[in-house]
């Protein structure tokens, strides 16, 4: 990390005593007055939050002996209109609030994140709350959201709206509903591609189940929290209540073998395990043959239980060891994001249960690299429920290239039956100002499989 | 009789003329157009009401949208049209009635009552007559983008175009739109009271109607608090209204879809260029940059849209477009009847128009007025019209109804033209 010239610092401090502080973090004053800007928003919020709190405990403890309630309601009766951006001149910021955002500017100057302090952080429409324990969304994965939407919507065309658009009345449905479009979201976190895919293709798919899949317990918590959260603002539509739903599942442990995060207490079930018990992901008669449940589903015979899905997504923790340790890694994310949803962990604590990295290759590149794991796993997974389209985020585009080559070994060693197609995805209409060439970054890999129409 | 030998005449007339002022605290200088229709004007609402008949016809015999559409907009006319026919015939008629010698006394005093009363509807109706013949402006019933931009004088214009942006705030707030800042640049330095762009999208059909009086320069003459020596100075901030286009998808009328390519506003995705601001190194889990501001390049015009005032780069980008969009149909709209005023400029020279170059109201402190120079109209209560009050609706209002006069006068002209060619063939 360049020295921050004395120079910037001092323009800094002109325009405001605090923005020093926030250099430290943001690199550049632009960055740093924006990230003023919602932090003072945000703490003439909380203050006022804290004052009516204060307000209301002195009222209830004036009216112990009276049984009327307080006239008073919350501060946003309303809770779809953000509160307005600028301070009218009838309502001064409460006393106090410069404290507060002197607090939140020094303990963003320590390295914690934004969006740990505002609680929250904008992903497409949604807003998704944040809290410390759970990966912060990032731009890059919300731009491969809207990507990966938009290929779904090509590869699964969705059905035709019924003959009168007009009159969207919901019943005159056929007896029998349509099956649905069955999304599978591992290493959710705080829940952000489940609810925004949900978003963005409930509209046009009028069926559709998205199960979100973590370990970590906490993680499943927001991630509910914040369906029902984006529910009650309006952003999600009352469906998804029926359409999301949120598991606690270990991706990378092996039905047979234990548990492969001794850390977590109590036994996690493994996503084999877990995924029969999903009704939606059973295909529900067994006479129905399918196109593609003759073809392509080799792995499927030991377990006994069918289960199917059309689409798995995948932000899983791809960083290494080393360029976690590096400097690669800023210092925020290093000290104030949980490991377990940045670093996968090393394969030598698994009980030999990586498939695709060391085992039944042969050949010199068989021995993959430890942050690859889980990109391995899904893959042989994306073969046994017979997926039709895989899609990844990746750390940067050499192991995007990795990713890619590993999809192709799982084609030619039959673990994808089928033929498909992997690629990275390159967004043509972006030009990146600032890094060199734009290979740089994180990319989106997409797998899909070409033989057999959606 | 007053009691005292005599009154000087002045003593008089002065208070009475205090009087008058405080009844009119509203000046007025218009031009005003002849009250009566010109005949030019009205063949033309006939040719107009002819063709709202044949279309009617032709929409017994089979449905089709856009004539129904273009019937809807006719509808109008050809009603008023109607009824001033009949108010004139009744009117003929009863003026035989009493030049009649037959008709008796008592019919011809009811008929002298009923003459009376349809020559007072006689004016309504050629008024309104005269507005259903001005055409609707294409954006009417849209939202709107305000963007205020401080132009010559410095400071003192940041700091009068942040008293602006208040105004118009508390101008949405009175009249009950929906008004929220979507991006706020302060320039350089702390001060939160001046600002070097401002854009407010106010979320309410029908407003950019409204608001579409404003677009101009605003000239304000005050002492700024910024002056040492107390010298009045002259700034100039910019006001451009550009029109707010629903979301694309959820509008299905079509008349300004965006991504039909024959659409006048279509924009080819491939001319605007998107570029994300991002630093080097490692992205993704690696960092956790708040940085979300996106800047888009209409290449072939050369319009740049930054926007940085999300926290999401999405909504960074969608408000960008909606800007970008909103700024290319003003300027295309802009041409096109810029094309229409060289055609008339031809015809009949000189109309004038008023783009957003020109000057069109000052404000100044010094003597607590406020005058559009579009409508004439000065009103001395600055302070209310600078807190959105009633003042500026009334000047808003003139202005308003100066674009009617102004556009009848160029139609009646126009058609006269057009009549004295026809009579020449």
């Amino acid at each position: 990390m360049p020295r921050l010239s004395t120079r910037t610092i001092l323009q800094a401090y002109a325009q405001d005593a605090l923005l020093p502080l926030l250099l430290r973090e943001c690199r550049t004053v632009d960055s740093a007055r924006s990230e003023l800007r919602w932090l003072r928003q945000h703490a003439i919020d909380l203050t006022q939050q804290r004052k009516e709190q204060r307000y209301r405990r002195l009222q209830q403890a004036r009216k112990t002996g009276q049984a009327s309630e307080g006239p008073h309601s919350p501060r946003n009766t309303q809770p779809h209109r953000k509160p307005t951006q600028h301070h009218s001149p009838e309502h001064a910021p409460p006393k106090g609030w410069r404290r507060t955002l002197r607090t939140l500017c020094h303990a963003r100057s320590r390295g914690t994140p934004l969006q740990y302090l505002l609680g929250n952080q904008p992903f497409g429409d949604l807003t998704i709350l944040c809290q410390k324990g759970v990966l912060i969304p990032r731009n890059d994965t919300e731009t491969f959201t809207y990507a990966a939407a938009e290929q779904i919507r090509q590869h699964f065309p969705p059905p035709k709206p019924e003959p009168n658009p007009a009159s969207p009345n919901p019943s005159p449905s056929p007896s029998r509903p349509p099956q649905p479009l069955r999304i599978l979201d591992l290493c959710t976190g705080t829940g952000c591609i489940t609810l925004l895919l949900h978003a963005l293709l409930s509209p046009s798919y009028p069926s559709l189940k998205i199960v979100g899949i973590d370990i970590h317990p906490p993680a499943i918590h927001l991630a509910q929290k914040n369906l029902r959260h984006n529910i009650t603002l309006g952003d999600l539509p009352a469906r998804a209540s029926q359409d999301v739903e949120f598991r606690r599942a270990d991706v990378l442990a092996c039905p047979s073998a234990p548990t492969s995060h001794s850390k977590i207490r109590g036994r996690v079930p493994a996503l084999e395990e877990l995924l029969p018990c999903i009704p939606d992901f059973c295909p529900r008669a067994q006479d129905a043959s399918k196109p593609n449940g003759q073809m392509g589903r080799e792995g499927e015979g030991e377990g006994g239980a069918k289960v199917e899905v059309d689409v798995i997504i995948s932000n899983p923790p791809y960083i290494s060891r080393t360029a976690f340790l590096d400097g690669t890694t800023a210092r925020s994310v290093r000290f104030h994001e949980p490991v377990l949803a940045l670093v996968p962990p090393s394969p030598a604590s698994q009980n030999g249960m990586v498939e695709g990295l060391g085992q039944g290759q042969g050949q010199g590149q068989g021995q993959g690299q430890e942050e690859d794991v889980f990109y391995a796993r899904i893959v042989g997974l994306a073969g046994r429920v017979g997926a039709r389209m895989v899609v990844f985020e990746c750390g940067d585009y050499e192991q995007g290239g990795r990713v890619v080559e590993l999809c192709r070994r799982g084609v030619t060693a039959r673990k994808l039956g089928g033929r498909w197609e992997a690629g990275i995805w390159e967004d043509e209409t972006v030009v990146e100002s600032g890094g060199e060439g734009g290979k740089e970054g994180a990319c989106m890999v997409v797998v899909k499989r070409v033989d057999v129409q959606g | 009789m007053l009691g005292v030998p005599w009154v000087c005449s002045r003593c008089l007339v002065r208070p009475a003329r205090a009087s008058l002022y405080r009844r009119s605290l509203l000046q007025r200088r218009t031009y005003k157009t002849g009250s009566d229709l010109s005949p030019a004007l009205l063949t033309h609402a006939r040719t107009l009401a002819v063709e709202h008949a044949a279309l009617s016809t032709q929409l017994a015999d089979s449905f089709d949208a856009k004539i129904a559409k273009r019937i809807g907009e006719l509808a109008q006319v050809a009603d008023t049209l109607k009824e001033w026919d009949n108010a004139n015939e009744s009117i003929s008629e009863l003026q035989s009635l009493l030049d009649d010698p037959r008709t008796e006394a008592e019919l011809k005093s009811l008929a002298i009552e009923d003459l009376e009363s349809s020559k007072l509807t006689l004016p309504s109706i050629s008024e309104s007559l005269k507005k259903a013949l001005i055409p609707r402006h294409p954006f009417a019933e849209l939202s709107c983008l305000l963007e205020i931009r401080p132009g010559a004088g410095g400071d003192e214009a940041g700091l009068f175009a942040f008293e602006l942006m208040k105004m118009y705030i508390a101008f949405c707030s009175r009249r009950g739109f929906r008004c929220t800042i979507i991006k706020k640049e302060g320039g350089e330095g702390s001060a939160e009271d001046r600002l070097s762009e401002a854009v407010l999208e106010i979320e309410t059909d029908g407003a950019y109607d409204t608001m579409r009086t404003e677009s101009g320069v605003h000239r304000v003459q005050r002492v700024p608090a910024t002056e040492a020596k107390g010298r009045t100075h002259t700034s100039a901030v910019s006001v451009m209204v550009l029109p707010s286009f629903p979301e694309t998808g959820s509008g299905t009328d079509g008349t300004h879809g965006f991504d039909d390519p024959n659409s006048d506003y279509y924009i080819d995705p491939q001319e605007v260029r998107t570029e994300k601001m991002r630093a080097s190194g490692a992205g993704g889990q690696h960092v956790n940059k708040t940085e979300s501001a996106i800047r888009l390049t209409h290449v072939p015009t050369g319009i740049v849209v930054s926007m940085q005032d999300s926290r999401s780069q999405h909504s960074n980008r969608k408000k960008a477009w909606q800007v970008l969009r909103a700024k290319l149909a003003e300027q295309r709209r802009e041409a096109r009847e810029q094309e229409l005023v060289e055609l008339r400029r031809g015809a009949m020279g000189g109309i004038a128009r008023m783009g957003r170059g020109d000057k069109i109201r000052t404000y100044n402190y010094g003597q607590s007025r406020c005058t559009d120079h579009r409508s004439g109209l000065t009103v001395h209560n600055l302070d209310d019209v600078l807190a959105g009050g009633q003042g500026l609706e009334s000047v808003m209002d003139s202005v308003r109804t100066w674009f009617g006069d102004r556009e009848i006068a160029v139609m009646a002209a126009e058609a006269s033209i057009k009549h004295e060619v026809q009579r020449r063939a």
